[in-house]
Order: structure tokens, then sequence, then C-alpha cells
């Protein structure tokens, strides 16, 4: 109980720092608004001279949209970003030295993150639905709902791993902070999650090879089980791999982590 | 004379630039992958939604991929020459532009181009390279009228970093300024004709957005009108002085803090 404690006290201090400087908190709320209101003014203009794109109607992509906004906060708010830059400037140590892990301590300060994004996202949402009144699919099918919320946790948890291993590649490549891998992975997984346009709109043999890499369970896996586009087998398929990647790289982390450790230098303190 | 010298300036500090890129070439060569990789997906996206036969707002595809080419000829321009001043909050905020304002140059010139990020290189000349060969067989007139709003929307890009470093100067918020005004030219990726009224009036009239990136293509595609030509080089050369004026203000505002 006193071990839950302490990351719960990581949790709350990620939470609080977030207000200490209101103007960085409220900029990046205002970017966040600015990125949702281009993403659905687009789709929507789309639309408006379009019926079809693929087998998308203008709600189902519309709700496509909006609902990515929810897994951005989700899954791909995290703070493992750091990662890197505490392997590569030496600021692992102060967690090393800590009775604490430091997966755990990463994992509680992301958590402090996601609850105050959710929570600006859901306020944000409100005042969006009343303005604007999107044409949104409301999903009222108990199972495809629990199964979204499931495989959205899911993801969010295989995310968690994926980046933390961009994050130790530090270890051996702490060049810029370790920032050219991050980037170049978000470059990559920003397409490759369905961030951009649904994985299914891509020609037929890319998206069979794409829908079984991690990426595609953070955002289009997660909205295709909620507009209800998957079988009950699709589902929990979709399931058993993400299953899969998470038993994965948790193993491998473990691994790359036991190794990096070795190769810590503890540079620049 | 005065040419002669920022000229100098400017070539020293992008040689200094391109060393520092080769002392860490691997994370330049990822960098540039990155860059590539990012348009790439983006350009494919955009085929697979709209494809050759769909049009958006009017539009056709080839029309469509235009108007991204251009928004990214003056993003990249933008950045290329101007990469400098997200180290500038940092110098505010430690003193060091003191240094800066003691040196027998314009502080101005010095803090917006201390650093040509040269990684853009690679990306601009696809870009310059997908829009030759857009648009071959442009007529003369076309391309003299899209050469020049091109020069007013590197004007007005010049004046957006010019007001960031001068309200730095006086709240050291530089880069979120910069990273706003990086999130609405997002918006403009696109004709900013697909948006509803008030926001097309408020990117058009009140942020120049529309003029940096949509009337340059516009003009490439000869939908463009003179008034607009017009507006657009009033409002490059009007927000250019105002910036200047901005500036001139916040330096006698600049408290030197912790030097």
């Amino acid at each position: 109980m006193n071990s839950l404690r302490k990351y719960f006290c990581l949790a709350s201090l990620a939470w609080e720092s977030l207000f200490i400087y209101r103007l960085n908190f409220f900029i990046w709320r205002l970017r966040a608004v600015i990125n949702h209101l281009g993403g659905y003014f687009f789709w929507l203009a789309v639309y408006r001279f379009n019926q079809q794109i693929a087998d998308y109607d203008a709600q189902m992509m519309l709700t496509y949209v909006l609902l990515s906004s929810f897994l951005y906060s989700l899954v791909l708010i995290s703070r493992t970003a750091q990662v890197s830059g505490d392997i590569a400037q030496g600021g692992l140590n102060q967690y090393l030295l800590k009775p604490m892990g430091y997966f755990q301590a990463v994992f509680s300060l992301d958590l402090g993150d996601k609850a105050a994004g959710l929570l600006f996202l859901l306020l944000e949402m409100t005042v969006f639905f009343l303005v604007l009144k999107p044409p949104f699919f409301w999903q009222t099918n108990s199972f495809y709902l629990i199964s979204f919320l499931l495989v959205s946790f899911l993801g969010m948890f295989v995310y968690f791993y994926l980046s933390l291993l961009i994050g130790l590649t530090a270890f051996w490549y702490p060049e810029h902070g370790g920032w050219p891998v991050r980037f170049l992975f978000q470059v990559v997984n920003q397409f490759l999650s369905g961030g951009l346009i649904p994985l299914d709109i891509l020609p037929v043999p890319v998206f069979g090879c794409l829908r079984f890499l991690p990426s595609a369970y953070f955002v289009f896996f997660p909205l295709q089980v909620y507009l209800g586009r998957l079988s009950l087998a699709e589902v929990l398929g979709g399931l058993a791999v993400l299953i899969f990647w998470l038993w994965f790289l948790r193993i491998v982390v473990r691994l790359v982590w036991d190794k990096g450790l070795k190769n810590y230098t503890a540079a620049g303190r | 004379m005065k040419l002669k010298k920022y000229l100098r300036i400017w070539l020293k500090t992008t040689f200094l630039s391109i060393q520092t890129h080769l002392m860490t070439r691997g994370a330049s060569v990822l960098y540039i992958l990155g860059k590539l990789i990012r348009f790439s997906f983006f350009l494919l996206s955009l085929l697979v939604v709209l494809g050759k036969e769909r049009s958006l707002a009017g539009f056709s595809f080839h029309q469509l991929a235009n108007f991204f080419l251009v928004f990214n000829l003056l993003d990249i321009l933008g950045q290329l020459f101007f990469r400098g001043i997200y180290w500038f909050r940092s110098e505010v905020v430690s003193g060091h532009f003191d240094l800066t304002l003691v040196k027998p140059a314009s502080p101005l010139f010095q803090v917006l181009t201390v650093h040509t990020d040269i990684l853009d290189l690679p990306l601009l000349a696809v870009i310059i390279w997908l829009l030759i060969r857009q648009n071959l067989g442009l007529p003369f007139i076309r391309l003299v009228l899209f050469l020049f709003l091109i020069l007013a929307g590197f004007l007005l890009v010049t004046s957006v970093h010019i007001l960031a470093v001068a309200i730095g100067v006086m709240t050291t918020e530089v880069d979120h300024l910069i990273g706003i005004y990086r999130d609405l030219s997002l918006l403009a990726r696109f004709p900013v004709d697909i948006y509803p009224g008030s926001i097309r009036f408020l990117l058009t009239f009140v942020l120049p957005v529309a003029i940096i990136f949509t009337l340059p293509a516009k003009a490439l595609m000869g939908l463009l009108t003179w008034p607009l030509v017009i507006y657009a080089l009033f409002i490059s050369f009007l927000f250019f002085i105002l910036s200047l004026r901005l500036w001139r203000f916040c330096l006698t505002k600049y408290s030197s803090a912790s030097s």
C-alpha cells in the first residue's frame, strides 16, 4: 500500500506542475484546440463535396476524427518522451537513487498528464459539441463500448512500452538528447496509428501489413471497435494481437533496460 | 556596403551551422529522413483521400497539391532562415542577449539569422522540383505574379518572426507564440476557401495566414483578382513596418535580467 502511495504522489505532482505555469498550460490547450478544429473543418469540407470516402460516410469519418482527439490524450500523451533526455543528460541518476522503479515513476507521471489532458479535452469537447453540433455517431451497443474502452487502455500500455523502448535507445545513441530517434518515431507513428487517415482507406495489401503493427492499435483499431465496424471474431483477434504486443514489448524493454544500464555513464552529472 | 557586411555575417553563421550539423551526422540524417517521410505521408494521405477524380471545395487534386507545395515552400523558407529564434528565449532569460546588443550589427538580424537550418534543404529541393513539374508551361505573367506573392508571403513570415522576438523581449514567450503561428499556418495547408466564413475572414484579414500561403498558390493557378494582389502586397508591407516598430519599442523595455 505504501509503495503505491509514492506513485500516487508522483501522479498528483505531475498534475499540479501543469498548473504552475498557467500561461504555458493555456497555450498548450489553445494549440490542441486549433489542431482539433483544423482536422474537423478539413474533413467537413471533404464531405461537403463528396458523399463517401472509401466506405466512410460523413458521420463515421467525423466521429473518427473527434474521437481520435480522445485517444491522442489517453494513449499518445506520454512522459516516456523524456526518458532519452534523462539518460543522455544524466537525469536518470535521481531515479536510480530513490526507492522506486523508474518505469513505474514515469508511468505515474504519465497518468497525471493524461488525467489533466482528458479533463480539459472533455471541457473543450463539450463547448465544441454545444457550438458546432457535429454529426457524431453515438455507439449504444454495450459490447462495442466496453471493448472500445478495453482496447484503448491496452493500447495505452502498449504505447507506453514502445515509446519507452525508443527512449532507451539513448543508452547507445545519446546525440541531441535522443531527440532525432524520437522525432522519426513520432512521424512514422502518426501515420501508422491512423492519426492522419483511417488505415483501411489505404490499398488492401498495405493495410493487410499495417494492421498487425502495434501502432495500428493506438488510434485506428479502438475507433474501428467504437464505430462497430468489426465482428466479434475481429475484435477478439485484435485483442489477441494487442496482448501479444504488450507481452513482447514488456520483455524486450526489460532486456534493453538491463543491458543499457551496464552502458550508462551518467554523463552530464 | 551594409548589405555586404550582413551577407558576410549570414554566411559565417550558416557555415557554423553546417559545421554543427556535420559534428552529429547521424542525427542530421535522421532529421532529414523524418522531414521527408512526414511530407511523403501527408501527400500520400491527400492522394488516397481525394484521389484523382474527387474535389475539395471545387479544387482538383492537382490544385490541392499546388496549395500544399506552396504552403511547404514558405513554411520551410521560414524555418531555414529563422530557426535561430527558438534559442532566443534562453538568450533573454539568461541575459546573454546583452552580448548580442553590444555587437556592431543589427541585434534583430543577429537574433533571426543566428542559425540557418540546412537540414531543410533536401525537402526544399524536393518541393521546388515538384512545383516545377506540376506547373510546366506556366504563362510568364502568372510566374511573375507568383514570385511577387512568394516575396510578399516571405515578408509576412519574417514579420511574424519579428513580432515573436519583440514580444519575447518583454514576456520571454517566444516558443509558444511561434508554436501558435505554426499551428494556425497548418490550417493553410489547404485553400482557406474550405473553412466556414468566420474562420476564412479571420485567416485572411486578421491573421494573414491566407495571404502568406493561399494567395501565392492561387496566383500560380490564375485564380487571383488584382484587388487581392494589391491587398496582399499592402498588408505585407504594413505588417513588416509595424513589426519593426514593435521590435524597436520592445527593445527599450529590455531589462537585461540575470546579467
